[in-house]
């Protein structure tokens, strides 16, 4: 039996801004409900890249699917926002987090499980890695992996500024798409151009 | 005191929900609490009735925990220790507090659920992770739980 009430009230907590925590989700899209899927929820979540790592000033956006099993079984997370990192598969996003895994317990809520992922890019545990590669380059040549990591930072994870959004959609109007496809494609796509344009071609 | 044996609903409670449910004809005993707004819930009209008892879990000041408040809800549901553990109506005896050795406290339909979804052998304390075993239930209960009884309907 799922605890409805609890997700209820987890969903309203996690949802409000929280200047302390640097954590804070959205419902995905207008309707919490996934049709057909009695209990589950759908939600977004946003974590602040801590300051003094790699990924300080980055925004990483992460899935988070509630099904009917929580809140004995952990909330199902995994990041949208490209990153690399020891534990998140670059390709994938798939995390390995062990309080996502065997380590979860009824105590812990979405909010706690979202403070631990932003933890975790405090402190990455390379020696059980999700992504060897990443784990590798960790391991073996900090400074490169501190380099490709806020390479990355910028290019998935920066908030785009309204100047450079416009920018944005106006290059993908010039390969021929009308400004409200581009902009919607943009958006969908975290503002990542090739994606976007691929999209809007059904690649 | 023997524990009380990992379980989810067992057949008793059902036999007490469908029991409860032909709630309409007058002058049943029926369960209720202080809080009129449970019997809101369940529609009917309440002429008057008689405050005979109060009751609470003797729940606050038993954990070790340090914070007041969450000491009178169940971590497991986020709800309180005198509400009702989800899927069941009436709180009270329907919806009772156990103990682990370790002291956590959660109602026993929600640490039941989640020793039994751990599918192993030494299944844990949903808040310590310490393996679980149910501890003397010492529920300090103010009159008799019985006397919560008695509603004109
Ligand atoms: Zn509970
Ligand atoms: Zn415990």
């Amino acid at each position: 039996m799922a605890a409805n009430g609890r997700v209820k009230k987890e969903i309203s907590i996690i949802c409000k801004t929280d200047p302390t925590s640097g954590v804070i989700a959205t419902t995905a899209g207008d309707d919490l409900s996934i049709p057909g899927k009695p209990g589950w929820r759908h939600l977004i979540g946003t974590i602040q890249g801590p300051s003094g790592t790699p990924y300080e000033n980055g925004v990483f956006d992460v899935d988070i699917l509630i099904d009917g099993e929580y809140p004995f079984a952990p909330p199902k997370m995994k990041f949208i926002t490209k990153i690399w990192h020891p534990n998140v598969s670059s390709a994938t996003g798939a995390i390995c987090l062990d309080i996502l895994k065997d380590q979860w317990t009824p105590a812990l809520t979405i909010k706690t499980a979202m403070m631990s992922l932003q933890a975790l890019l405090c402190s990455p545990e390379p020696n059980d890695p999700q992504d060897a590669q990443v784990a590798k380059m960790y391991l073996e040549n900090k400074p490169e992996f501190d380099r490709t990591a806020k390479f990355w930072v910028e290019q998935y994870a920066s908030p785009k500024s309204d100047t450079s959004k416009e920018d944005a959609v106006g290059r993908v109007c010039e390969m021929g798409f009308d400004k409200e496809s581009a902009r919607k494609a943009l958006e969908k796509h975290k503002w990542d151009e090739q994606a976007a344009v691929n999209d809007l071609l059904g690649m | 005191m023997d524990p009380p044996p990992p379980r989810r609903r067992s057949p008793r409670y059902h036999n007490q929900l469908s029991n409860n449910n032909s709630f309409s004809s007058p002058g049943k005993k029926t369960n209720s609490s202080s809080n009129a707004g449970t019997e809101t819930k369940l529609k009917i009209k309440i002429k008057r009735y008689h405050g005979v008892a109060k009751w609470t879990w003797g729940v606050s000041g038993f954990n070790n925990d340090d914070d007041d408040d969450e000491d009178e809800v169940c971590i497991v549901c986020q709800s309180a220790f005198e509400g009702c553990a989800p899927g069941v109506k009436y709180p009270g005896d329907e919806s009772p507090v156990v103990f682990g050795k370790c002291k956590h406290a959660f109602h026993l339909q929600c640490v039941s659920t989640w020793l039994q979804s751990q599918n192993s052998n030494n299944p844990t304390c949903p808040t310590c992770r310490q393996e679980w075993e149910f501890g003397a239930e010492r529920t300090v209960v103010d009159d008799d739980a019985e006397g919560e009884e008695s509603v004109d309907v």
